[in-house]
């Protein structure tokens, strides 16, 4: 009877444990970006984004989305990381200023970088773009990307 | 008299002493029926409580909240935007016409399709768009519900985030 008990309470902690709720994948409230030029180039077909990071913490990179819907409540779907042209290097469908590195500090030089796009494929058919800001964070001793959904910025695009 | 009655007890006694079990079987007995009963709960107890799904250690109805997604419908076109750390292994989409609805999965909407959802799901940062104009026809409502993949003791098995987790698009 007492290994029976001892084995169920077992059973029944490993399976209560479970709803215990721990810290969850995300970015430290304080993280912060704005756009503080957008240049949006379409003779040269050229999007050229300058961030500011006005936040406590370092920013890796971020995913970037373009819109081509004149409403502006609509969805920023097109992945533009992939027409990367300088500034910064393409990981997955991300672009980081620095490979496995918080490149965008807080602190002055590095708080300000620059990335260009080539958008040819979209001519001046966009309308906006949507920035979602990366942190490499430790993570049960491995460095992982997390994305910052709650540091989200929204610009809207018009030719220069 | 009293003498003569105090023996046929005493032999009464004996008697009924040996027509019982001995202690060790009983004892025996006692266990097996303990397990036996202890099985049956055990049984009848699994058949009400759902498998655990646990998914990065937590249960997968936890995992629920940390989802971050966007979905958006246009021309025909769903589209699905993780912007979440929580990878959507897929998408549950329910169509709701009138008082009527009904649910489909996407990668199942999408099947044939010229795009079709990712084989390991979206992961973060990722977009996601396929063609269900048949599927919606002229409903009044899409809800997209995010399905989650994690680990259970019979091995991977899908949960849907059902409820508050939808994200509702009104057409």
């Amino acid at each position: 009877m007492i290994a029976v008990s001892i084995v169920m309470s077992i059973l029944v902690y490993q399976w209560l444990k479970t709803y215990v709720p721990s810290d969850t994948l995300a970015c430290p409230s304080g993280t912060s970006v704005f756009i503080q030029d957008i240049s949006y180039d379409c003779t040269a077909k050229t999007l050229s984004v300058t961030l500011q990071n006005n936040g406590k913490f370092s920013v890796a990179g971020f995913f970037v989305y373009g819109s081509t819907s004149s409403d502006s409540e609509s969805l920023a779907t097109i992945d533009l990381s992939s027409k990367l042209i300088s500034g910064g290097t393409l990981n997955g469908n991300s672009v980081l200023y620095e490979e496995s590195e918080n490149g965008l500090t807080p602190e002055s030089p590095n708080d300000v970088k620059t990335v260009v796009f080539d958008i040819s494929a979209y001519g001046s058919t966009l309308t906006g773009i949507e920035i979602i800001p990366l942190r490499f964070q430790e993570e049960d001793n491995k460095n992982r990307i997390v994305s910052c959904s709650d540091a989200e910025i929204k610009e809207s695009l018009v030719c220069d | 008299m009293k003498k003569t009655s105090k023996n046929k007890e005493d032999e009464m006694k004996g008697a009924i002493k040996k027509k019982g079990l001995s202690p060790a079987i009983t004892t025996i007995l006692l266990i097996v029926l303990v397990i036996v009963i202890i099985g049956i709960i055990f049984l009848w107890f699994s058949g009400m409580v759902e498998e655990g799904v646990t998914k990065f250690g937590k249960n997968i109805q936890l995992v629920c909240d940390d989802v971050n997604f966007d979905a958006s419908y246009s021309s025909g076109m769903l589209t699905v935007v993780n912007n979440g750390n929580i990878p959507l292994y897929s998408v549950n989409v329910k169509v709701s016409t009138g008082g009527s609805f009904s649910t489909k999965e996407l990668k199942e909407l999408t099947a044939e399709s010229s795009e079709t959802w990712p084989d390991n799901g979206l992961n973060q940062g990722k977009t996601f768009s396929g063609e269900i104009q048949s599927y919606v026809g002229s409903a009044d409502t899409i809800t997209v519900f995010p399905i989650l993949i994690g680990t259970s003791t019979s091995g991977k098995k899908t949960f849907i985030c059902e409820g508050e987790y939808g994200k509702e698009i009104s057409l």
